[in-house]
C-alpha cells in the first residue's frame, strides 16, 4: 500500500565523516559500538547511512542527545556542509511556479550539483532557522535588510515590494514594525529567533529546517515561538524538519520522528508511537528520562 | 468497519533488563459500522492498550486490524504505511486520550476549533462558533473560553479533549475513559453527544467505568480479562 502522494525529498545513505575517512569507518561506529569515532583512522562519523523520505506539508522530528548528528543531517540538506557520501533527490511539482531557474530533475542527486546550483536551490526552495541566530542573520544589518537580502537571492528586484514583504513577515512573526530598520543585535534572543523565522519564510520555502529553535529561550518565549511555527505551518504548508532534544517540542509539533544516536537513525515512526511505545533501548531510555 | 484478528501486544522493556510484559493476547473482535462498543475489564488488563493498538500509538506484536477506510478500502492498521495512518487519522479516525496534551498558550476555544479548521476546512469564525456551542453544552463556563487549558481542572480538560475529538465527526471514534472524572450531570451530556454522533453514522469504541449510565447506549461489550 503506497500513499497517492510523492515525497518531496528522498534521502539515501547520507554520510558525513570529519577527518580520516577509511572504508571501515561505518563498520566500526554507531550505537552498537557506542562511539562515532573510527578506531582505524580516527575519523568522526557525524552521520552515517541516514535514509528517509520527507512528504509535502508534513512535520518530521529528529531527536537525540547532543552530538548524535541531528543538526548535521539538516545542515547537509541545506548544503551548509559538503556531504561525504549519499544521495538526495528533490521531487517537486509545487515549486515550479515563478522560478527564475530550472529546478533539478527528480532523478538528479542534489549532492552532485555545483555550488552555484546548490545555492540557487537553497534560495528558491529551502529555509533554515539555526539554533544560534548569528549563523542565520547579519547582526549589524537591519531586520528588514536581512529579509530583503534573501528576497534578492530568490530573484526579487522590487525595492518597495521587498519592504512590504519584510513588513508583512515581521508582522506575522510578531516583531513590532517600528523595529523593521533596527539590526537584530539590538534584539532579545526570542526576537532574533523570530526574525530568523521571518527570513527563512520569506521565499515561501517548500522545505523548512528548524534546528533547535527554542533551545535557550525562556518558557514563555518558547511557547510563543512554538505557537508561531504551528500557525505558519498551517498557513503556508512547507514540509518541516524539526531538530530538537526537547521531547515536548517534538510531541507538539511533529507527526513523525526519527531518533538518532552516534550518527545513526536507531528508530523512526509516528511521533506518538515513538514517545509511548519506543522499541529501541536508547529511545526507551530517552523517553523515560523526560521530566 | 473494524475487524481485529488475533491481535497481540508484548512490551519489551530494555531498561529493566529486557523485561517482557504480555499486554494483549489473541484478541479478535468485529465491529460493525455505526455500532457503539464498550471495552470492560479490571484496571491494567489492557483496555487502553487495545485502543492504542487500533490508533497505532502502539505497534502490535502480532495479528491484524482491518479497517474499512473510505479512501483506500480495507487496510491493516497494524501494518499500513505511516503516511496512510496519518491520513486516516486526519480524515477518518478520532481518538480521545485520557489526558489533554496541547500547545501552551492557545485558548480553549481555539483548541476545540482547530480540528474544524484543519480537517473540515471551515473558516476561523465558523469553527469558533461551533466550538463555543460544544463547550457550552459540555458546561464549560463562558469566561473560560479564552483561557489556557493548563489552568483547567481535570474534568474540564477531559471535556475539552472530548469536544476536540467529537467536533469533526470522525467515522470511527476511540474513547479512552472520557467520563472518568466527570459528575453525573455532565456524563449525561456526554452520553447525549455520543448518541448524536452515533445517529450520524460514527462507529464508537470506548472504555467506560460508569456502566449504569452508559449501558443504555452501548450496543455491545467486549470483556477483557487476564488469561493465565
Amino acid at each position: 500500500m503506497t500513499p497517492s502522494w510523492e515525497p518531496v525529498l528522498v534521502i539515501k545513505d547520507l554520510t558525513k565523516i570529519y577527518g580520516g575517512g577509511c572504508p571501515r569507518c561505518l563498520e566500526v561506529t554507531g550505537p552498537e559500538f557506542e562511539t562515532n569515532i573510527c578506531g582505524y583512522c580516527g575519523g568522526v562519523v557525524a552521520c552515517g547511512g541516514v535514509s528517509f523520505e520527507l512528504y509535502p506539508g508534513e512535520v518530521l522530528g529528529i531527536v537525540g542527545e547532543s552530538g548524535s548528528g541531528k543538526s548535521t543531517v539538516v545542515r547537509l540538506l541545506n548544503f551548509d556542509y559538503e556531504a561525504t557520501g549519499g544521495e538526495i533527490y528533490f521531487h517537486n511539482g509545487h515549486a515550479a511556479h515563478n522560478q527564475s531557474f530550472e529546478l533539478p530533475q527528480a532523478e538528479e542527486n542534489l549532492l552532485t550539483l555545483n555550488s552555484f546550483q546548490k545555492r540557487q536551490l537553497r534560495h528558491a526552495c529551502l529555509g533554515m532557522v539555526y539554533q544560534n541566530p548569528h549563523l542565520g542573520l547579519r547582526m549589524a544589518v537591519s531586520s528588514g535588510g536581512n529579509i530583503a537580502e534573501r528576497l534578492i537571492m530568490a530573484g526579487c528586484r522590487h525595492i518597495s515590494g521587498m519592504r512590504d514583504r519584510s513588513a508583512q513577515l515581521l508582522g506575522k512573526t510578531e516583531i513590532p514594525l517600528q523595529r523593521l530598520d533596527e539590526p537584530p543585535r539590538n534584539f532579545s534572543g526570542g526576537m532574533r529567533q523570530r526574525v530568523q523565522i521571518a527570513k527563512a519564510l520569506s521565499n515561501n520555502p517548500v522545505i523548512l529546517f528548524l534546528d533547535e529553535v527554542t533551545t535557550g529561550l525562556d518558557l514563555s518565549v518558547q511557547a510563543r515561538v512554538l505557537d508561531l511555527i504551528r500557525n505558519l505551518q498551517s498557513e503556508f504548508h512547507p514540509a518541516v524538519i524539526v531538530v530538537s532534544h526537547d521531547l515536548g517540542v517534538i510531541r507538539l509539533l511533529t507527526s513523525r520522528t526519527m531518533v538518532m544516536r552516534y550518527g545513526r537513525v536507531v528508530e523512526s515512526g509516528l511521533t506518538d508511537q515513538i514517545l509511548e511505545d519506543p522499541q529501541h533501548p536508547y529511545t526507551q531510555l530517552l523517553v523515560s528520562s523526560q521530566l | 468497519m473494524l475487524a481485529i484478528e488475533q491481535l497481540s501486544k508484548t512490551f519489551h522493556i530494555h531498561i529493566l533488563g529486557r523485561k517482557v510484559i504480555q499486554a494483549l493476547e489473541n484478541i479478535s473482535l468485529q465491529v460493525g459500522t455505526g455500532e457503539f462498543w464498550g471495552i470492560s475489564g479490571p484496571s491494567g488488563v489492557g483496555k487502553s492498550t487495545l485502543l492504542k493498538c487500533i490508533y497505532r500509538t502502539y505497534l502490535s506484536t502480532g495479528g491484524r486490524i482491518w479497517f474499512n477506510s473510505r479512501r483506500w478500502g480495507r487496510i491493516d492498521l497494524a501494518q499500513a504505511a505511516h503516511q496512510v495512518i496519518l491520513e486516516v487519522r486526519r480524515t477518518e479516525i478520532g481518538y480521545v486520550p485520557q489526558f489533554l496534551q496541547v500547545l501552551p498558550r492557545v485558548s480553549a476555544l481555539d483548541i476545540v476549533a482547530e480540528p474544524l479548521l484543519l480537517k473540515n476546512g471551515l473558516s476561523q469564525g465558523e469553527a469558533r462558533k461551533i466550538a463555543a456551542g460544544f463547550l457550552e453544552r459540555l458546561r464549560i463556563p463562558g469566561n473560560l473560553f479564552e483561557a489556557y487549558p493548563v489552568t483547567f481542572s481535570g474534568g474540564e480538560q477531559q471535556r475539552l479533549n472530548l469536544a476536540r475529538a467529537v467536533i469533526w465527526k470522525p467515522r470511527l471514534l476511540l474513547l479512552d475513559e472520557p467520563t472518568a472524572s466527570l459528575d453525573r450531570q455532565t456524563i449525561a451530556v456526554v452520553v447525549e453527544i455520543l448518541q448524536e454522533l452515533k445517529a450520524q453514522g460514527t462507529t464508537l469504541i470506548g472504555i467506560f467505568h460508569n456502566d449504569d449510565l452508559l449501558s443504555s447506549s452501548i450496543d455491545r461489550v467486549y470483556p477483557l480479562h487476564r488469561e493465565n
